[in-house]
């Protein structure tokens, strides 16, 4: 088992194949050596908030998922994978493959998506920064511009003369 | 937390996700989203990626599609610049057959359609897969790419094939095909390239087959185009200019060097003799000269030479007779001289190997004398050709000539041969063209000629030709073109040579012709040169004459005749 904190010192302690989805996570063991001996500090990581149906730290109940919790979560439901293919003999990925469970596992506020992304993105777990990635692009796709600014309440910092020439630059893909 | 904060990286790889086609219609979010697709990272994510553009169609029997090859950094308005393009190729009269070599068919069609700028689709295709491949999801049985290769092209640096041969490709060879180190084959042959060839395609260490023939390519040979794998360097039909450089030594494993229909100068290098893999070398068509080195004897695996049209001087090597793979041997239109080596006719097939026998020899326009090898007729398995003609040969036709019976083209004509047509001649069963006109020739022509029985074309004319026209020649239903003229024979034309029904020409003024015209010569109906004048023929002109519309040059004058026809007989 490994030991984790998060950066509001919640601990965690799970199975070392798990932790070790995270790269950071492994390279970490590996550096120290030991894993049992002291817990892995993830300074940049919140951890316990609240678990989805939970209640422990009620003050904070409108989010509805602790980011490290959730992460751990995502690990264990792929502790199972095969190794990812060599990026060489990939298919180019398209926003479409997002399995049916990772699709219910981001069905989540955008806050917490982004946090999650965030908290994939620092601790080097590719696969959950691929889907967290795509699940965003599934939003914007399809959109107008003007549409995406009102999902992710965006406020247009362009000068009207800024985002006409844009506009102009960019007929060719407008209408796509 | 706020989409617009999330890291640069990540807003990367999110909108990398989104069709690159249509993304930069995003940076009109706000700042932060313009920033990062605008940023050089996200322009090479993007670069990634081509698709196709269906602009039209070639109508002609296949009603090919056309396609241009986009990016989507082509930015503005792509559609009205590609819809620009390609019907400024077309409107500058895209040249309906290339290459200079006769008997290339070019594209043919009658016309194109150019779909509406606002109507062309465009069809994203898999950057690991060739682009042949792309196009089955699209069941399209026939097309062509057209337009400018774009400049991202190597960015796709995982194909080892990149073969666009015979397409209507134009502009410049993109220099970031460098980067598509995997490139196995690169095949742009018969396209409308032009430009320079790119120094940068020396980073493609791994080639076995560059192949740029056919192209409006222009200036020199980069000179570090050094690979050690090519087998086949064909920049045949272009522009190119220069030395051969000395880079292509390093090409040990060349199979292939084709440079002919250039304007290469300088000499042959006498490295290309230590390129001991090679099988075939063609720098025919170019302004080199110099001589030609013994040192061709260390090419012992040379299948074709060709060294046609060039100032090459100095003899012919007798070495060559060491090469004794050579199938084709082209030395025509140069400035050799001296004589034909005698080793020529040891080029005999290899009892050994048999991996390639001399089918085709040609040293026509030289300057070279002295009498055609006796043992010629050693060279039995010559089929496609032999021409020596124009040269200053002398002494007789060996007789040993008539032992390549598979011959389809005997060319010894302009030459000084003297002696009589040797009467084997008439066993080489599979002629089709027999010239030995212009050269001194005397006594009878065979009286067996009418065994050739394929013989289109029979070109006597210019000797001192004697006896009458053997009736044999009437069985020659292939010919077409028939020049007895300016000989010294006598007798009468025979009746029956009426029946050449594809006769187009039939010349047979300047002898001592007697008789008549036969009557039935308006049943040349193919006619179209008739000479018969300067003979002693004698009679009426068969009224039967004015059936030959087609003919344009008619010459019946002076001779004895009692009357023209009339116009209306």
């Amino acid at each position: 088992m490994v030991r984790i904190t998060s950066s509001d010192s919640q601990e965690f302690s799970v199975s070392q194949d798990i932790a070790c989805q995270s790269q950071l996570i492994k390279n970490m063991i590996e550096d120290v050596g030991d894993a049992d001996e002291q817990p892995i500090p993830l300074p940049n990581v919140a951890g316990a908030i609240l678990q989805k149906g939970g209640s422990c730290f009620p003050s904070i109940s409108n989010a509805p998922k602790l980011t490290l919790f959730a992460v751990i979560e995502y690990a264990t439901m792929h502790k199972d994978d095969p190794p990812s293919a060599p990026e060489t003999d990939a298919k180019p990925s398209t926003s479409e493959d997002i399995e049916d469970r990772d699709k219910q596992f981001l069905n989540v506020d955008q806050g917490t998506l982004f946090e999650i992304i965030l908290a994939a993105n620092y601790l080097d777990m590719k696969s959950l920064l691929d889907v967290g990635c795509k699940t965003v692009a599934n939003m914007i796709k399809g959109k107008t511009v003007e549409e995406v600014r009102a999902l992710f309440n965006i406020v247009n910092d362009f000068t009207p003369e800024e985002e006409e020439q844009i506009r102009k630059e960019n007929e060719w893909c407008e209408d796509r | 937390m706020n989409l617009q904060t999330l890291p640069f990286d990540i807003l990367l790889q999110v909108f990398s996700e989104l069709d690159p086609f249509s993304v930069l219609r995003y940076r009109r979010i706000c700042q932060r989203v313009n920033n990062v697709l605008q940023s050089p990272a996200f322009t090479h994510i993007i670069s990634r990626h081509l698709a196709l553009m269906h602009v039209g169609r070639l109508l002609g029997y296949r009603n090919e599609s056309l396609f241009c090859i986009v990016t989507p950094l082509f930015g503005n308005d792509v559609k009205t610049q590609v819809h620009a393009a390609v019907r400024s190729i077309f409107n500058s009269g895209i040249r309906e057959t290339t290459g200079r070599h006769p008997g290339w068919v070019g594209p043919t069609y009658v016309g194109f359609e150019l779909f509406p700028a606002s109507k062309l689709e465009i069809v994203p295709i898999d950057p690991k897969v060739s682009f042949e491949l792309a196009m089955v999801p699209l069941s399209i049985e026939s097309f062509r790419f057209v337009g400018p290769i774009p400049d991202t092209i190597g960015n796709l640096d995982q194909m080892n094939s990149f073969a666009v041969a015979s397409n209507m490709l134009t502009g410049p060879i993109p220099a970031s095909l460098g980067r598509m180190v995997q490139l196995e084959r690169l095949d742009l042959n018969h396209n409308y390239l032009t430009g320079n060839i790119p120094p940068a395609l020396g980073n493609l260490i791994h080639l076995r087959d560059l192949t740029l023939t056919n192209n409006e390519l222009t200036g020199p040979i980069p000179e570090n185009l050094a690979f050690a794998k090519l087998e086949r360097f064909c920049l045949g039909e272009n522009y190119l200019e220069g030395p051969i450089p000395e880079c292509i030594r390093h090409c040990v494993l060349l199979k292939t060097l084709a440079c002919g229909s250039n304007n290469f100068s300088g000499c042959i290098p006498e490295w290309i003799y230590g390129l001991r893999n090679l099988r075939s070398l063609d720098l025919a068509d170019n302004q080199l000269n110099g001589v030609l080195s013994p040192s061709i004897a260390r090419l012992t695996g040379l299948e074709d030479l060709n060294l046609g049209s060039n100032m090459l001087e100095g003899v012919i090597p007798s070495e060559i007779g060491v090469c004794t793979s050579l199938g084709e041997i082209c030395l025509d239109h140069n400035r050799f001289s001296g004589r034909i080596p005698e080793s020529i006719s040891r080029l005999i097939p290899n009892a050994i190997t048999l991996l390639s026998d001399l089918t085709y020899l040609c040293l026509e326009n030289n300057l070279l004398t002295g009498p055609i090898p006796t043992d010629i007729g050693n060279l039995t398995s010559l089929e496609t050709g032999l021409r020596l003609g124009y040269n200053q040969l002398s002494g007789p036709i060996p007789a040993s000539i008539s032992a390549l019976v598979d011959l389809v083209v005997l060319d010894l004509s302009h030459n000084q041969l003297n002696g009589e047509i040797p009467s084997s001649i008439t066993l080489l069963r599979s002629l089709d063209y027999l010239c030995l006109e212009h050269n001194f020739l005397t006594g009878p022509i065979p009286t067996d000629i009418g065994n050739l029985t394929y013989l289109q074309e029979l070109t006597l004319c210019y000797n001192q030709l004697s006896g009458p026209i053997p009736v044999s020649i009437c069985g020659l239903a292939s010919l077409k073109i028939l020049d007895l003229s300016h000989n010294r024979l006598n007798g009468e034309i025979p009746s029956r040579i009426t029946l050449l029904r594809k006769l187009s020409h039939l010349c047979l003024e300047h002898n001592d012709l007697t008789g008549r015209i036969p009557t039935d010569i308006g049943d040349l109906t193919s006619l179209e040169k008739l000479r018969l004048g300067y003979n002693q023929l004698s009679g009426p002109i068969p009224a039967s004459i004015s059936r030959l519309v087609k003919v344009k040059v008619s010459d019946l004058g002076p001779n004895r005749f009692m009357k023209y026809p009339s116009q209306d007989a």
